[in-house]
């Protein structure tokens, strides 16, 4: 353990910063559904960190601190009414993805498919269908940074993912999760 | 469906990211509202638990990252340091016109590189003595001894500095280590932005004066010049066109957070750092005085300064 000065501490935050900042943008793409408020959104997140440093706070685990202060930031933007957008889905893949990645239609139109799919699960579903498929944690991490238990976690992912499989209208796949 | 569901999740995290200039903008906003609302300490006792903090000693880098690839570094040293090298580690906060900074400059950051074993390594600390000279540069501007002579010796151990982490990055490019690359050019764009603000801070400070803010504003010309490079290479490697900012304007959310910087664009009014809406290679203004009224074109004498962000 090491005392820091400002500098350093500054220097510290911007590298968790760098580390952290795709993650966090995604999880805030998922729940906002639209790329210009998850980019706000990141900022927000990043921002309520340093201040909770900035106060002589510690922080144990960085990721699961800034899910989580994310999930509060995003809480806030809605409860100011702001309507989360209900584009059509070909919008949404479109709103969320960077113009610079190549993608394909047929890969849009499976994206909006899955996009489409995952505004059924519960809100608490999506985030672990993310946390485990996109950012590709382990469920022992998921499990220890929601504070559950990594067979609870387990099973609600392999609910969720059969939801998804039938909404999509796809023969359930042999893989387990 | 063509593909599986797991695959078009897992296949999200390469086409749905922060572009260079959204990752640009928000940075740029940390390191200004970091500037605004430093950290309280709690004594001497004050630390950040586990997440790689670094320290704020020549230790710094032994401790944090790259531990195993740091730890050959790490016996050398306190070897180096146990049979007299306790100056070594007194010049550590040395800065130019000290009777120990050469020590600092000449020994203790060389027998340190002669340690770094990798070329991560050697590019962090080449990074790391990049930043400890503009560090040194700001101590003296705020002191108001940084004269044309300090300046030329910072700018140019500063160059060096920057090159060498460059031929490092160059290797570790050539590698195909693209992690290695985009967190060691990430390590260093962070630099140059926290000490753009910073710099930026002190030419707009009243407390500042005019023979120091020249020399000031030729350190910003430097670092913004280091900035566009690196972030020009970058952008030429990724081979990619990146998108221009959508518009939209920032709402903050809390009563004190992020008075005047902006994801994508800053308010008309905004005041405080003056981050505004900014785009690869655009000439814009920045006001630091604060006044409440729209940013304009301005000269120095009215309290702004005209710059070429190197985002």
């Amino acid at each position: 353990m090491a005392p820091m000065n400002q500098s350093d501490c500054e220097r510290w935050f911007l590298a968790m910063y760098e580390s952290h900042a795709d993650a966090i943008f995604r999880f805030c793409c998922y729940k906002l559904r639209d790329r210009e408020a998850a980019v706000e959104i990141t900022q927000d997140t990043f921002t309520r960190i340093w201040e909770y440093i900035a106060r002589g706070k510690t922080i144990e685990h960085f990721r699961a601190f800034a899910f989580r202060t994310a999930r509060n930031a995003i809480a806030d933007y809605v409860k100011k009414a702001r309507p989360l957008y209900e584009h059509d889905l070909a919008e949404v893949a479109e709103r969320l993805l960077d113009h610079s990645v190549e993608s394909t239609a047929p890969d849009m139109a499976e994206l909006s498919g899955v996009l489409g799919c995952l505004r059924g699960l519960s809100e608490d579903d999506q985030e672990l269908v993310m946390l485990r498929y996109t950012e590709g944690m382990s469920v022992k991490d998921i499990a220890a940074d929601l504070g559950e238990r990594p067979n609870t976690v387990a099973q609600r992912l392999k609910r969720a993912l059969q939801a998804l499989r039938e909404c999509l209208g796809v023969v359930p796949s042999r893989k387990t999760s | 469906m063509k593909h599986d569901i797991e695959t078009l999740l897992a296949s999200l995290k390469g086409k749905l990211f922060l572009t260079r200039e959204e990752r640009g903008s928000v940075r740029m906003h940390l390191a200004a509202f970091m500037r605004r609302n430093s950290v309280t300490f709690p004594g001497k006792s004050g630390l950040l638990s586990r997440g790689s903090t670094p320290a704020s000693s020549l230790f710094k880098n032994l401790f944090t990252r790259d531990r195993n690839r740091m730890a050959p570094l790490a016996i050398g040293l306190i070897l180096a340091l146990s049979a007299g090298g306790g100056v070594a580690l007194a010049a550590e906060g040395a800065i130019p016109g000290d009777i120990l900074y050469p020590i600092k400059v000449n020994v203790a950051e060389k027998v340190e590189s002669a340690f770094a074993v990798s070329d991560t390594a050697k590019a962090n600390l080449e990074t790391r003595f990049a930043n400890e000279r503009l560090k040194e540069a700001l101590e003296l501007a705020s002191r108001g001894s940084l004269d044309a002579r300090a300046r030329a010796d910072l700018e140019g151990r500063f160059n060096t500095h920057v090159e060498s982490a460059e031929r490092h990055i160059a290797k570790l490019r050539a590698r195909g280590d693209a992690k290695g690359v985009t967190d060691v050019e990430g390590r260093l764009e962070s630099s140059f932005d926290v000490h753009a603000i910073a710099f930026m801070d002190l030419d707009a400070s009243a407390s500042v004066g005019t023979s120091t803010k020249i020399e000031v504003r030729g350190i910003l010309n430097v670092i913004k010049r280091r900035a566009a490079d690196v972030r020009g290479r970058s952008h030429n490697e990724d081979g990619t066109s990146e998108r221009k900012n959508r518009g939209g304007t920032e709402d903050v959310p809390s009563d004190n957070r992020g008075s005047g910087a902006s994801t994508t664009k800053a308010s008309a009014g905004g005041s405080g750092d003056g981050v505004q809406d900014i785009h690869e290679d655009e000439e814009i203004d920045i006001r630091h005085n604060n006044d409440s009224g729209a940013n304009s074109k301005g000269s120095v004498e009215e309290g702004s300064i005209h710059v070429t962000l190197p985002l």
